[in-house]
């Protein structure tokens, strides 16, 4: 069944390919849309990809978000020269700003986990830079409070380091 | 292949997380990220924050050192504590240089020099641009002394670091050392660009077995050197400002644009006119050539090399002596002869005297000359005040030439001032090493 899906096409999309994710959710992308990862890329070069390609690390609901990113962006490498590129390119950054703003930290850091596992660099710089964001302007003890950091390092440790790189306190 | 051994990278992980799947989905926490993916979080903030995430705990301690990039201005490295010196020089230079070697020290192995330090590790982390500008404000200070070299494996030694590096350029740098071996050293050299440097040995010679085969781009403003050698037998572009030396480049068959600064006072006519054809016989598209002359210099051709395929020359010429004598400017003339096949004539002048009027012309100046000139179509000559030296070339072109479209005459000077000044600095310099 999941080969038959898989030998499937639809209208200019080529192949098909399934997707499968740690709790057996299936979704059904066009080796276009699936290409954007360079794990998946290199199981279509290497033809295993027939029977489903199975993500046993990530979770139905991150594939969603990462199914529909990648749904998204298909366009984006192939589509030059395409006269729609500059409202595509807009509507594109605002579901980028979306899709990552709404999301709470666990859920973005299993995205993350997601997009370095499949190896999608546009994806995973996104949401890094998301996780970046958040701690920019931070102090060390105000990054420990957001992201449920333990100070594990004894006082002195800490004054030894605060030492060392002295010059990244003093201000 | 490379799908197999990603995905066995964090499979152990993934099997770790479907099991703890349940208690996980609430509390996955940022710090159980993978280190490779911290560092890709770490190299999105400014260089200064990564590193101050080195406190927030064990495992953060070290994930900064990966930073991609680094940059230590001073700035960054002083901050308000420069303030807190008093400003005081000394005081925020050494605290630079402390502050600079413990981070070095923390990224990388240990060495002898800081600089040696700083330089191994961009050579050991295989960086591809490496600046070091010990002296932001230049023009306030003084050289900067590098005695990078010494840190150099000898030649023949297993690995050589130097292999990758293209592009080298040195600024007010006093070089301590042995610049030739360090060159020899650089097989992959395309850009040496050497500025206001002091080399120890005045010399910059490199023997005929070892040419430099990939350097494209040589550039050696001011450096007092007292014999340039090298055979780069793929130079195309070339510039130079020194006083009249050696010059040897081999035969550099590629050269497109070459530009020749002679520092003044000394009248640079005649080695423009017979050493520089030699050295740069196949320059094509353009000769930028600046220097001094005077005008009572005897009117004298000299034979020898062409400029055979030059399209473009570009004279900034400073006119001095006395003012009556004319046959000194004439001879620019006698450098188009070299340039048989030469399309455009730029000659900007500067005649530091008063100007002397006449209408008596040299006899040279209405011969014309031997051989008409059959490509030369546009003549541009700007600081023209018509003395009797620029009367004379003038004439002499008109009657030279068959082709000439344009002969524009432009009394405003346009002599490359940043040349002037320099080659006075220069002159400045010397002065004030001898005395």
């Amino acid at each position: 069944m999941a080969a038959a899906a898989a030998e499937a096409t639809i209208d200019g999309g080529g192949k098909m390919i399934i997707l499968i994710s740690a709790d057996g959710k299936r979704f059904e992308v066009t080796e276009a849309v699936a290409s954007q990862s360079q794990l998946i890329s290199n199981m279509i070069e290497d033809d295993c990809t027939e029977n489903g390609v199975r993500l046993p690390n990530v979770d139905g609901d991150i594939l969603t978000m990462v199914v529909d990113y990648c749904n998204m962006h298909a366009g984006d490498a192939a589509a030059d020269g395409d006269t729609t590129k500059a409202s595509s390119t807009e509507e594109l950054k605002k579901f980028d700003a979306e899709l990552v703003q709404a999301l709470e930290n666990p859920v973005l850091f299993k995205l993350i986990l997601a997009a370095n596992f499949l190896n999608i660099k546009s994806l995973l710089d996104m949401t890094c830079q998301r996780v970046a964001d958040m701690m920019s302007g931070k102090t060390p003890e105000q990054m420990r409070e957001t992201f449920s950091i333990e100070n594990d390092f004894t006082p002195e440790e800490e004054a030894a380091i605060r030492q060392e790189n002295a010059w990244a306190f003093d201000d | 292949m490379r799908a197999v051994v990603h995905g066995k990278a964090t499979k152990s992980e993934g099997c770790a997380r479907i099991n703890l799947k349940k208690r996980r989905s609430q509390t996955f926490r940022l710090h159980r990220l993978p280190p490779d993916v911290l560092r890709v979080i770490l190299s999105q903030l400014s260089f200064k924050e990564a590193a101050r995430t080195s406190i927030v705990s064990r495992k953060w301690k070290r994930l900064w050192r990966c930073y991609p990039k680094l940059v230590l201005t001073g700035d960054m490295m002083l901050g308000s504590s420069s303030n807190a010196a008093g400003d005081h020089p000394t005081s925020n230079k050494t605290t630079f240089i402390r502050r600079a070697n413990s981070i070095v020290r923390q990224l990388s192995s240990p060495s002898a020099n800081h600089i040696d330090r700083w330089v191994s590790l961009s050579a050991s982390s295989r960086a591809r641009r490496i600046v070091l500008d010990l002296c932001p404000e230049l023009e306030k200070f003084g050289f900067v002394s590098l005695n990078l070299l010494h840190q150099l494996p000898p030649a023949g030694t297993n690995t050589n670091r130097l292999t990758i590096l293209k592009k080298l350029t040195l600024h007010k740098v006093s070089i301590a050392g042995d610049l030739q071996s360090l060159l020899l050293e650089c097989d992959a050299l395309e850009w040496l660009s050497l500025t206001f440097c002091s080399l120890q040995h005045r010399d910059l010679v490199i023997q005929h077995q070892q040419p430099l085969q990939r350097l494209r781009h040589l550039r050696v403003l001011h450096c007092r050197l007292q014999k340039l050698e090298l055979q780069a037998p793929n130079l195309t572009e070339f510039e130079f400002a020194n006083h009249q030396v050696p010059l040897v480049l081999g035969d550099c068959v590629n050269m497109s644009m070459a530009s020749v600064g002679l520092l003044l006072p000394s009248d640079g006519f005649d080695y423009a006119c017979t050493k520089l054809p030699f050295a740069l016989p196949h320059v094509c598209d353009r000769l930028t050539l600046s220097m001094a002359i005077r005008t009572e210099a005897p009117l004298l051709m000299k034979g020898g090399s062409m400029f055979a395929n030059l399209r473009h020359l570009i004279l900034n010429v400073d006119i001095d002596g006395c003012p009556k004598a004319s046959t000194g400017v004439l001879r620019l003339a006698c450098l188009l002869e070299l340039a048989p096949v030469l399309e455009e004539l730029e000659l900007h002048m500067y005649c530091a005297n008063t100007p002397f009027y006449t209408s008596d012309l040299d006899a040279a100046a209405t011969t014309p000359a031997a051989r008409l000139h059959e490509r030369l179509r546009t003549v541009y000559m700007t600081g023209f005040y018509g003395i009797r030296g620029q009367l004379e070339l003038a004439h002499r072109i008109l009657r030279s030439t068959v082709a000439l479209d344009r002969l524009i005459i432009d009394p405003t000077r346009k002599v490359d001032h940043d040349f002037r000044n320099q080659a006075y600095a220069g002159m400045g310099r010397t002065m004030a090493t001898l005395y």
